[in-house]
């Protein structure tokens, strides 16, 4: 069926041809035609990775069942059409739990697969590679592969992190963490600028397990915000609820208007500023609190409305960030875009090929979609080249091949390996074109 | 109807509302035995309600457009595999997009035998074996199609129209007994039948279904239409002088 897909920030759209195989036979038969193919999940990747013109989106959330699982050393395997959210009610109950999962519950696992995604722990567990021990694919040219760092490992290192480019996921045996606290303790700590969050956060990274920040970069204190450290508890009572509202790119949009403008997002920024200072310094999260942070807060993202947001989220070397955030300030009050939301994790490790992995500090902004924004995001693109970093490609739709080429050293090295195991090039997407892959 | 460690055969569980009744059932705690075409489908969903839900459930392929196919024969062998049954549900059908009324035989066969002779092939063994023990329920799943036919499913309206008055004869024949014979008149479903085509009105989840089937387990309800709205749009369609109706396009 043609349906109309927009990427999770709203500035792609393509009407696309899909498919929903609910069996094997079905499934194989749709990934085995001669049309091409992009698997596609819950659709909330921020840029058109699972969609693209006179391409077939095959959606694979009608394979989301449990099928293996080993709780003597906590590990599952599961078919990449599961949600986190169904995931961690399975897990939780059974005192396991993956410790790598981005905020959102509604995310399928092959949709973590495919971006090689982080949560906010990256410092202390890796990004979703790390709790990926086994796949298995199926392209029609290879027919199915199992692949692992042990076994092809290869096909293991472009598909992880190789935005579904590589073939359909059949199923992902992944690494679980034994749980051995039912809540988290979050402290908020309130700091003056970006370079003081950095600082108390590098220092912090060792002592606790969950660390972000949040900042208003809109008014005349650049940078107040506070950090958040999150540490392990015991509490009494079921913490392993969890309750979502489901949020997709058609429902993100749905309000025609965006409600975010200078005056609209000072003040709403203000008024979260005041709702953190009112809240106290701790606070006693539940699990599922901690490892979803955006779950009740869906409406933030409908407020940009039918134009849709950007994002930018860049990882910056430690020796850069001070000069680095120096020339963020002037760029951002040099183009007066409003910016709805900024944050700050501290990421550890060794990226390859494309992945959005290495040591230093992690930003994430937020602004309205529009032309200053881009012409924002452009400058931000100089910046982060000229400070040595790399953006990730899951979260801007602006991105060109041209420019990650010159940020990731083993752009080409990607390109190459793909080209090497689909040459005929069977899956494709709007994203693979953009970067010229 | 008590749910405790109750079992069912459900026909057609590898996907829509078939796997949906496997997952709801599995969740009551039902033993289960799941067939469908394909081994990997049912071995995959065998595992995740063991896991979920940790139910006993065992897997019957079963090729229902196979000529050869024996309702008795595959009574038997749910009955060697679980012993006592307590329902059986015919979930599985098919639909096909060439369904004008003057298809090529295999067709034609494919959609008579899915949806109507393997059926009540399948429904009879079971109400033999019902009747026997004096109580069980079967369950049938026809369609808003057999009371208001199109030119584009004519095979698949008649042989649904045949289910149900398959499953009223059935009832009646039952009517004095602890034998339950119910049947539902699906409207538009979430499932791979339903999925890209044009539909005058919202399709309800798969999981719905399965739930409303769950509750009306105990209840002597005949044929219900899924949602209740169908029935009221079915009778109006059947009201309609032919000059109008010939007219739709829907």
């Amino acid at each position: 069926m043609k349906r109309r897909l927009t990427s999770f920030d709203g500035t792609e759209s393509f009407e696309a041809e899909c498919v929903r195989p609910d069996r094997y036979r079905q499934l194989f038969a749709e990934l085995s035609s001669p049309r091409l193919l992009i698997p596609r999940g819950a659709g909330l990747t921020y840029c058109a990775a699972s969609a693209g013109e006179n391409v077939v989106s095959v959606d694979a959330r009608s394979f989301n069942r449990i099928l293996e699982f080993d709780p003597t050393v906590g590990y599952v395997t599961v078919e990449a059409g599961i949600t986190l959210g169904d995931l961690y009610r399975f897990t939780t109950p059974r005192n396991w739990i993956l410790p790598v999962m981005p905020g959102s519950p509604s995310i399928t696992v092959g949709g973590c697969i495919a971006p090689n995604i982080h949560g906010k722990n990256q410092f202390k567990d890796g990004n979703f590679r790390a709790v990926t021990d086994e796949l298995r694919l199926f392209h029609p040219d290879h027919g199915e592969i199992v692949c692992s760092p042990r076994e092809r490992p290869d096909v293991f290192n472009l598909t992880v992190g190789g935005y579904g480019l590589t073939g359909f996921i059949l199923s992902a045996r992944l690494r679980l963490q034994r749980l051995e606290h039912s809540a988290f303790r979050l402290r908020r700590l309130k700091v003056r600028s970006l370079s003081e969050a950095a600082e108390m956060m590098k220092d912090l990274a060792n002592k606790v397990q969950v660390l972000y920040s949040w900042h208003d970069l809109n008014g005349s204190e650049f940078g107040r915000g506070f950090v958040y450290a999150g540490d392990p508890i015991e509490s009494e009572g079921n913490n392993h609820e969890l309750r979502y509202q489901e949020l997709d790119a058609e429902t993100r949009g749905r309000w025609r208007f965006p409600m975010f403008g200078r005056l609209s997002t000072r003040s709403s920024l203000a008024a979260y500023a005041l709702s953190q200072r009112w809240a106290g310094e701790e606070e006693t999260l539940t699990l599922a609190q901690a490892f979803f942070p955006p779950v009740g807060k869906e409406f933030y993202f409908k407020l940009f409305g039918r134009p849709g947001l950007r994002e930018y989220q860049v990882l910056i070397p430690h020796d850069e960030w001070p000069t680095a955030v120096e020339r963020l300030k002037q760029l951002i009050v040099s183009h007066s875009v409003p910016i709805t939301l900024a944050s700050l994790k501290i990421f550890r490790g060794r990226g390859a090929l494309i992945d959005f992995e290495g040591d230093g500090v992690c930003l994430t902004l937020d602004a309205p979609e529009g032309r200053n924004t881009r012409e924002l995001f452009a400058d931000l693109d100089r910046w982060t080249e000229h400070a040595g970093g790399i953006v990730n490609i899951s979260k801007d739709s602006r991105l060109q091949g041209s420019f990650l080429e010159r940020i990731f050293p083993e752009f080409d090295r990607f390109r190459q390996q793909l080209t090497v195991f689909d040459p005929n090039r069977r899956f494709d997407s709007a994203l693979r074109k953009r970067l010229d892959v | 109807m008590s749910d405790e460690r109750k079992t069912a055969v459900i026909v057609g569980a590898s996907s829509g509302v078939g796997r949906a009744l496997a997952v709801a059932l599995a969740a009551h705690g039902w033993k289960l035995i799941l067939s469908a075409r394909d081994r990997r489908d049912l071995d995959a969903l065998t595992a995740d309600l063991t896991l979920r839900f940790n139910a006993e459930c065992h897997p019957i392929p079963v090729d229902l457009s196979n000529r050869d196919y024996s309702g008795p024969a595959f009574c038997e062998q749910c009955v060697s595999a679980l012993g006592i049954i307590d329902a059986l549900f015919y979930v599985a059908g098919t639909i096909d997009d060439h369904d004008h009324g003057s298809t090529d035989d295999e067709t034609t066969r494919k959609l008579a035998d899915v949806n109507y002779v393997t059926a009540i092939k399948t429904l009879g063994a079971f109400a033999k074996l019902f009747g026997q023990r004096g109580r069980g329920t079967l369950v049938g799943f026809s369609s808003i199609a057999a009371a208001a036919p199109r030119r584009q499913n004519v095979v698949y309206a008649s042989a649904k129209a045949g289910l149900e008055a398959y499953l009223r004869g059935l009832r009646h024949r039952f009517a004095d007994t602890s034998v339950l014979v119910q049947g539902y008149a699906l409207g538009y479903v979430d499932t791979a039948m339903a999925y890209g085509k044009e539909l005058l009105l919202p399709a309800v989840s798969a999981d719905a279904v399965a739930n409303e089937v769950v509750r009306n387990l105990s209840r002597d309800i005949g044929i219900k239409y899924y949602p209740a709205y169908w029935w009221l749009i079915t009778l109006t369609l059947r009201l309609l002088p032919w000059f109008i109706y010939k007219r739709l396009r829907f």
